[in-house]
C-alpha cells in the first residue's frame, strides 16, 4: 500500500444534476419503487400525460414498464455507484427484450433519485458484449447511460415504437455461428433454420429478379436459386429479421448459387450486398468478408450502391461475414459448396 | 486540551465557541488527578463510570468530548461545500451543537431529571435532545470509537440531511458507499489511499462479503423503522460478516475502506471539474436538421418560421404554468425568473432574491423547461415532411430536440437575448 498526500475525504457530495426529491413517504420503499416514484413525479411535473405501467406491478423488478407503449427496463444502483447490474433476463430473447434501458440511481437514505440516462436496445447489446458480467446480470458503467431523464422522454414521445427494435442478447446472428449448410439444399427449396432464424428467405428465380444496377454481372444471370437476408443498422449495431425491417437504413444480402441452366450443382456463389430500394446507396463502412480455404476476399461500401464478391465450386467451405464498424460481425453459418 | 471538559456550543449570535466546564474538570481531576490526553481509554472509562454511577460529571466530560469530535466534523465539511453551495456553519450547527452544559435534561414539556447515563438510557426511541444525548445513549464500545460514533451519528441526522440536500448536497453514509463501490474501485481506493496493516486482498474479500448481508439487514431496517436511514451494523452483523475476526476490527477495517473511497472519490470529483472546465459546447441550428436532399422542402426562410412558430406555441403553452405558482413562492420564483431572464447566474440569482444556490438550481431548472417546450415543438415539427424522419430514428430525434434546445437558451448572435429569456422578460412585464 502507498502512502499518498493524504485527501481530505469528501463527507457530502454534490446531489446529481435533475435529481428528484421525494418526499418522507416513500423512505420505506425499495429502490425500485423509489425510482418508479421518482418517474413519475418527473412526468407530474412536465404536465405528461404518458401512460405508465403495468399499473398494478410498478414495484415489480421482475417487469418491465411500460412507458408511452414503450417496453423500458429499469435497473437501480445507489446513487455514487460506480457498477449497475442490469438483469439480462429480459434480453434472452426479442419477445421480452425491452426496447430502452433506464438506469436510476437511487440514495435511500436521502430519498433522492437520479436518472443518468438511457439506453436503446442497439446501445446496450453493443455495450454488454464487452462488459463484465455477473450474477445473470451486465455490469455496466452508469456514465455509459446518457441524457437523464430528458432522453427517456424524448425518445418514447418522438420515435415510433417500431423504430426502436426489441433485441435479443442472444440473436439468431450468435445462434448461426457454427453451423454449416449445404447450398445445394436451396436448389431443392429447402433452407437451414440457422439462415431462417436470420430472416433469410429463398426467393422466386425470375429474370433479373436480383438485380439491383443497371447490369447483372454475368454469373448473377445463371441465377439457380436465390437467398435474401434482411439486414439494417439499428444505431451501429447490425440487426436481421423482422428487427431490419423496421430499420431506416436497411439492406439485403443475397446469395446466389449459380451454373449453367438446369443444373442440379452450383459451379459458383455471388454474393451481393444491395440497399433495399433499388440502386440507393449503401450505408458507408459497410464490409462484405468472404474466406475460402486461405482465399480471402474483404470489400468496403464507399458511396456503393452494391458490393458483389463471386465463388467457385471448391472442396473448401465457405465464410461469409458482414460487419460494420466496431459491432461485432454478423458471421453467416459455413457454406459447402463442393466441386 | 479541553476534550474533556469545555463544551463546544452554538451561541446566540450564532458563532461556535469554546466554553469551560469546571464542573467536569473537577471531577476530572479528582479521579485522574490530571487533565487527560484524550483517548479510547479515557472514553471507555469515563463511559464504565457513567453508567455505574448517578453521577452526572462523567457523562458530561463525555458530552464535551463528543462536542468537540461534532466540531470538527462540521467544520471539515463546512470548509469543503461552504464556497459551492452556501451552506451555512451557524445552520449545521444547530442541529449538533445544542448541548449547553446543563446538569438536567428535559424529560416531558415541563419536567426535567438529572443528566445521567441511566436517564437519557431510560428516555423512549427517537432522536432526543441535546444531540450529544442521542449520540451517547446509542453508543455501542464494541463498534467503534466515541468520535467516530459521533461523526456516524451526525452523518445520519435526518434534518441535517434535509438542511444539506435544499443546498444540493447528500449526506451519504460509510454503509451505503461500502454497498455501491464496486469491487474494482475498492481495490483502486485501498491501493491508493488506505494506510493500514491490512493487506489489499484482506480488505477486498471483507467487501465482497459485505453486499448480500447489508442489503438483507437494510431490508429489516426499513420493515422495523420504516425508514431507510439511521442504520448501523451490530454486533452480530460484524460477527456474521467475518466470524473469526473482532468485530470492533471489523468495523475499523469497513470504515477504512469507507474513508478510502471518500478519498478516491473526493481525487476523482477534483479532476473531473478541471476536465469540464476545459470542455466545450457548440450549439446546433435546427434549421439544418431537416433533410437537404428533398425536394418538397421548403427554403431556409419558410422552414425558419416553421420552426419559429413551433417554438412559439410551445412556450405559450408550456411557460405561463411555470410561471404561474401561487402560495409563498410566488414571489420568489417570479425574482428568480425575472433574473435569469435578465442573464444572472446562480449565484448572484440567489443573493438578489435571498435563497441559496441549491434552491435556485431547484426551482428555475431551465433546461429541464427548455427540453419540455423543445419536444412540444419537435412533436409538431414532425408533422412536417422536412422533419417527418425523426420518428423513425433515435439520432434525427435527438438532435432536432437538442438543437432546438439549444435555440431556445443560447443567445443567436452577441447582444441578442436568447428566446426563453425573451419570452419571459415580456411575459413578466405584462403581468
Amino acid at each position: 500500500m502507498t502512502n499518498p498526500a493524504p485527501i481530505d475525504p469528501l463527507e457530502a457530495f454534490p446531489m446529481p444534476e435533475g435529481a428528484i426529491e421525494l418526499d418522507d413517504s416513500t423512505a420505506s420503499l425499495s429502490a425500485r419503487s423509489m425510482a418508479v416514484a421518482a418517474l413519475q413525479r418527473a412526468l407530474r411535473d412536465r404536465k405528461l400525460s404518458l401512460h405508465l405501467g403495468p399499473e398494478t406491478a410498478l414495484g415489480d423488478a421482475q417487469r418491465l414498464l411500460s412507458l408511452n407503449r414503450f417496453g423500458v427496463q429499469l435497473a437501480t444502483a445507489g446513487v455514487l455507484a460506480d457498477q449497475l447490474a442490469v438483469d439480462v433476463a429480459p434480453w434472452v430473447s426479442e419477445a421480452t427484450a425491452p426496447q430502452l434501458l433506464l438506469a436510476a440511481l437511487v440514495d435511500e437514505e436521502n430519498a433522492v433519485v437520479a436518472f443518468p440516462g438511457v439506453l436503446t436496445g442497439a446501445e446496450f447489446i453493443e455495450l454488454a458484449r464487452r462488459a463484465e458480467r455477473g450474477d445473470e446480470s451486465v455490469l455496466l458503467d452508469p456514465l455509459a447511460f446518457r441524457g437523464g431523464v430528458e432522453r427517456l422522454l424524448t425518445l418514447v414521445q418522438m420515435v415510433d415504437p417500431e423504430a426502436l427494435p426489441r433485441l435479443s442478447l442472444t440473436p439468431a446472428l450468435q445462434a448461426a455461428v457454427g453451423s454449416l449448410v449445404a447450398v445445394v439444399d436451396w436448389l431443392r427449396g429447402q433452407l437451414d433454420g440457422a439462415f431462417s432464424a436470420l430472416g433469410g428467405e429463398l426467393t422466386p428465380v425470375a429474370a433479373g429478379a436480383f438485380r439491383s444496377g443497371a447490369v447483372a454481372s454475368e454469373a448473377a444471370e445463371q441465377a439457380l436459386a436465390m437467398l435474401v437476408i434482411p439486414f439494417g443498422l439499428s444505431g451501429d449495431q447490425l440487426v436481421s429479421g423482422d428487427a431490419a425491417r423496421r430499420c431506416v437504413r436497411k439492406f439485403q444480402l443475397a446469395l446466389i448459387p449459380t451454373g449453367p441452366d438446369h443444373a442440379t450443382h452450383p459451379t459458383g456463389l455471388v454474393v451481393r450486398l444491395s440497399s433495399a430500394v433499388p440502386g440507393a446507396l449503401l450505408p458507408d463502412g459497410l464490409q462484405l468478408e468472404a474466406r475460402q480455404g486461405s482465399h480471402r476476399q474483404t470489400i468496403t461500401t464507399a458511396m456503393s450502391t452494391e458490393l458483389e464478391l463471386v465463388f467457385q465450386a471448391s472442396d473448401q467451405l465457405l465464410d461469409v461475414s458482414l460487419r460494420y464498424g466496431q459491432a461485432e460481425p454478423v458471421e453467416l453459418p459455413s457454406l459447402r459448396l463442393p466441386s | 486540551m479541553g476534550q474533556y471538559d469545555e463544551l463546544q456550543i452554538l451561541n446566540l449570535k450564532g458563532a461556535v465557541r469554546s466554553v469551560p466546564q469546571p464542573e467536569a474538570a473537577a471531577y476530572l481531576l479528582g479521579c485522574l488527578r490530571a487533565e487527560p490526553e484524550p483517548s479510547r481509554a479515557v472514553d471507555l472509562d469515563l463511559l464504565g463510570a457513567a453508567e455505574d454511577s448517578p453521577d452526572p460529571l462523567p457523562l458530561l466530560c463525555l458530552r464535551c468530548r463528543v462536542s468537540h469530535a461534532l466540531e470538527t466534523w462540521l467544520l471539515v465539511t463546512y470548509k469543503v461545500h461552504h464556497q459551492t453551495t452556501g451552506i451555512e456553519l451557524a445552520a449545521m450547527a444547530s442541529y449538533a451543537l445544542d448541548d449547553d452544559g446543563e446538569l438536567t435534561i428535559r424529560t416531558g414539556p415541563s419536567e426535567r431529571a438529572p443528566f445521567t447515563y441511566a436517564q437519557i438510557a431510560s428516555l423512549p426511541a427517537g432522536l432526543i435532545s441535546p444531540f450529544s444525548a442521542e449520540v451517547l445513549r446509542s453508543y455501542d464500545p464494541a463498534l467503534c470509537g466515541l468520535p467516530h460514533w459521533a461523526k456516524l451519528k451526525i452523518q445520519a441526522h435526518n434534518e441535517l440531511k434535509a438542511y444539506f440536500r435544499q443546498h444540493g448536497l447528500l449526506l451519504i453514509s460509510d454503509w451505503a458507499l461500502l454497498r455501491n463501490t464496486s469491487p474494482t474501485r475498492v481495490r483502486q481506493a485501498c491501493e491508493q489511499h488506505l494506510r493500514s496493516g491490512d493487506t489489499i486482498e484482506v480488505l477486498c474479500a471483507l467487501h465482497r462479503q459485505y453486499r448480500d448481508p447489508y442489503d438483507f439487514a437494510k431490508l429489516k431496517h426499513k420493515q422495523k423503522t420504516g425508514k431507510a436511514s439511521g442504520w448501523q451494523p451490530d454486533l452480530s452483523f460484524l460477527r456474521a460478516l467475518a466470524p473469526d475476526e473482532d468485530p470492533f476490527t471489523t468495523s475499523d477495517r469497513l470504515r477504512g475502506i469507507a474513508k478510502a473511497i471518500r478519498q478516491w472519490m473526493t481525487q476523482s470529483a477534483t479532476q473531473s471539474l478541471d476536465q469540464a472546465a476545459e470542455a466545450g459546447f457548440e450549439a446546433m441550428d435546427p434549421a439544418s436538421l431537416s433533410s437537404p436532399t428533398d425536394d418538397d422542402a421548403p427554403l431556409p426562410q419558410e422552414l425558419k418560421a416553421v420552426i419559429e412558430a413551433a417554438l412559439q406555441g410551445a412556450i405559450d403553452q408550456h411557460m405561463p404554468q411555470v410561471l404561474a405558482t401561487l402560495g409563498k413562492n410566488a414571489e420568489l420564483l417570479r425574482c428568480l425568473w425575472a433574473g435569469w431572464a435578465e442573464g444572472l447566474s446562480n449565484r448572484p440569482l440567489a443573493e438578489r432574491c435571498g435563497t441559496s444556490c441549491g434552491t435556485v438550481s431547484k426551482k428555475l431548472r431551465p433546461t429541464e423547461h427548455a427540453n419540455t417546450i423543445a419536444i412540444a415543438a419537435a412533436l409538431e415539427l414532425k408533422r412536417h415532411q422536412a422533419f417527418s424522419s425523426c420518428g423513425q430514428s433515435v439520432e434525427a430525434a435527438e438532435r432536432l430536440v437538442e438543437a432546438l434546445r439549444n435555440h431556445l437558451l443560447e443567445q443567436e448572435r452577441e447582444g441578442e437575448v436568447a428566446p426563453l429569456r425573451r419570452w419571459i422578460q415580456q411575459y413578466l412585464s405584462n403581468l
